[in-house]
């Protein structure tokens, strides 16, 4: 069968999740083209979707919208080829499947599932596969739930991701120092706002929920990319890369001895021993992300589910910090309960860490996590998921209690990173967020988030000078510098 | 030391600013939004559910008799615009 995958233009970084499933088809015997557009008109006038049998789409939220109104016009254009959703978005959210005439959607990992649905597709859909519902007669008939679907157990019985999709496509993805990869699915903790979380209770009666690629297959298929299509820093996309210390420092060895380039990885910062980072170091590490997510203890343990300590924070930081790899720092603005000066906290706590750059999102309660189900029950998010842009730096859904908190936090957002970075933009940056939303402000950040992707991190083959380590006192200095009231700098 | 390391900050300060300003002077004259794409608000600002601009597909429409062919795309309006970050792993 023809299979064809439709995406929103220049929307996606490489998507791996379609790299991988592509690699299944393939081994499977079926054709997969991919059709980017910007309108279901201009997909649907592509010479490969009127020769494909299959339309899929993967949807994160909001990217769902675009998606829902593509098939509807699909479906009038062809209505007799399967139209199938997957992605995060129905997977925590599958009601969506009512949403457009689709013929089914995925739930879930799809690399065995989706194989499934077209052996099912070819048998006019008399049975469902698990992981999948699906609706008969072009997508109008009535919901068929198919059984719950464990995850891919071993991952190494995945063939290689069809990196050719994208590096061969696509010039601009070829042009960047940087191969991403995956080496693991999962992720242990906790975290209210996270879909790991979900996906952990989803899978348990399933068994292991973290899964790893073997060391030496993490290194073959980094080394098959380099020797087609080059590159000079290898990206982990994985959750937390450093989750289990035994196998970290089992690939480490290997990656050590058969790769040797620079990489950047994600942890969380209190998990950032000195056994970690001194593993991360010696292999090459040159960067990492991690979430500090909020300068208020109390709301990382009692909102988002984060135990770590700001000592533990600082601590771990400062042991990157002297290892010379740079910090990327995920924040969190708009959390539920959040006032202005737990956000200036957060901001103070970034500073004392010494992060290279300070990322800040603004909290979107994605469908299927703890947090989205606490905030519809206590009233501060409606529920409504069509409402959630496609964007995490997009202003927040949450009703707020004063008018212009919506606004505040978006300005602080955008200038998050200058104000960590400068303290000329810290010492003013309550006079510079209390005002409306500036647009402004939006290119203020666009250029300096993407300056720090492209050349800092992206670039970033060698480690930097070793720096002395963020203590207690700079979070303090920096809270009074900002003016933070006494309970909020202790 | 302290007056060369401030400079040097002043300097990367300005540099920033001035991307930014040049980023916008760019979005100004292409045309282009230079709004980061929002959940749909109301024309107020605010998020209420049942706004009649909240966008929400509704559950049954997929029989509506909906996108003619002939009009312009619907699905535009809902296509995200093209930021800095399209190719950005984090």
């Amino acid at each position: 069968m023809h299979i064809a995958f439709l995406t929103l233009q220049a929307r996606e970084p490489l998507a791996y999740g379609l790299m991988s499933l592509t690699a299944v088809l393939r081994r499977a015997g079926h054709r997969v083209s991919f059709i980017s557009g910007s309108s279901a008109h201009s997909i649907a006038d592509s010479p490969d979707c009127a020769d494909a049998d299959v339309l899929a789409m993967s949807a994160t939220t909001g990217l769902h919208r675009v998606f829902v109104n593509w098939a509807r016009v699909l479906r009038k254009r062809f209505p007799r080829k399967a139209i199938v959703l997957g992605g995060p978005h129905p997977t925590f959210f599958p009601e969506v499947v009512l949403q457009a005439p689709w013929d089914g959607i995925c739930i879930g990992e799809g690399e065995e599932s989706f194989p499934e649905f077209l052996d099912a597709w070819k048998s006019g859909l008399t049975w469902v596969p698990a992981g999948w519902w699906i609706r008969r007669d072009g997508g109008h008939g009535p919901v068929v739930r198919g059984e719950e679907r464990a995850p891919v157990r071993n991952l190494d019985s995945l063939p290689r991701p069809a990196y050719d999709v994208f590096y061969d496509a696509d010039p601009h993805h070829r042009a960047l120092p940087i191969r991403v990869f995956l080496a693991t699915r999962g992720c242990p903790h906790r975290c209210t706002y996270c879909f790991n979380s979900e996906l952990n209770d989803r899978y348990k009666p399933f068994g292991a929920r973290l899964r790893y690629h073997d060391p030496e297959r993490v290194a073959d298929d980094i080394t098959h990319v380099r020797s087609r299509w080059g590159g000079e820093l290898a990206w982990f996309l994985d959750a937390n890369f450093c989750a289990n210390p035994k196998w970290l420092e089992e690939t480490l060895a290997v990656y050590r001895r058969r790769v040797g380039l620079p990489f950047f990885c994600k942890l969380r910062p209190e998990r950032a021993t000195e056994r970690v980072v001194s593993a991360l170091a010696n292999a090459g590490c040159t960067g990492v992300g991690i979430g500090i997510e909020s300068g208020s203890e109390l709301l990382r343990r009692t909102v988002l589910g984060r135990e770590g300590t700001d000592a533990e924070i600082l601590a771990g930081c400062g042991r990157l910090v002297r290892r010379g790899i740079r910090i990327l720092a995920f924040n969190m603005l708009g959390i539920p309960g959040e006032t202005t000066e737990d956000a200036l906290r957060t901001l103070a706590l970034n500073v004392a860490c010494k992060v290279d750059y300070a990322g800040a999102t603004i909290l979107q309660p994605y469908p299927g996590t703890r947090l989205a189900a606490w905030a519809v029950k206590s009233g501060a998010f409606d529920g409504n998921f069509d409402r959630l842009s496609y964007s995490y730096f997009a202003p927040s859904p949450l009703r707020f209690p004063h008018p212009g908190d919506r606004d505040r936090l978006s300005n602080l957002q955008r200038l998050f990173a200058l104000a960590v970075e400068f303290p000329e933009v810290r010492g003013r940056i309550r006079w510079l967020i209390d005002r409306p939303a500036q647009r402004a402000y939006v290119h203020l950040f666009q250029t300096r988030h993407a300056w720090a992707m492209q050349h800092t991190f992206y670039r970033a083959f060698r480690p930097k000078a070793s720096e002395d380590a963020g203590s207690a006192e700079d979070l303090l200095r920096c809270c009074r510098d900002l003016g933070l009231k006494a309970s909020a700098v202790g | 030391m302290r007056i060369p390391a401030a400079a040097s900050r002043l300097a990367r300060l300005s540099f920033f600013l001035g991307l930014g300003a040049m980023s916008a002077l760019v979005a100004a004259c292409s045309g282009s939004s230079t709004q980061l794409p929002t959940p749909l608000p109301t024309p107020d600002g605010s998020t209420d559910a049942d706004s009649p601009d909240s966008g929400v597909p509704d559950a049954t429409l997929a029989d509506a008799p909906s996108d003619d062919p002939q009009a312009p795309d619907a699905d535009a309006a809902d296509a995200p615009e093209d930021g800095l970050w399209d190719v950005v792993y984090e």
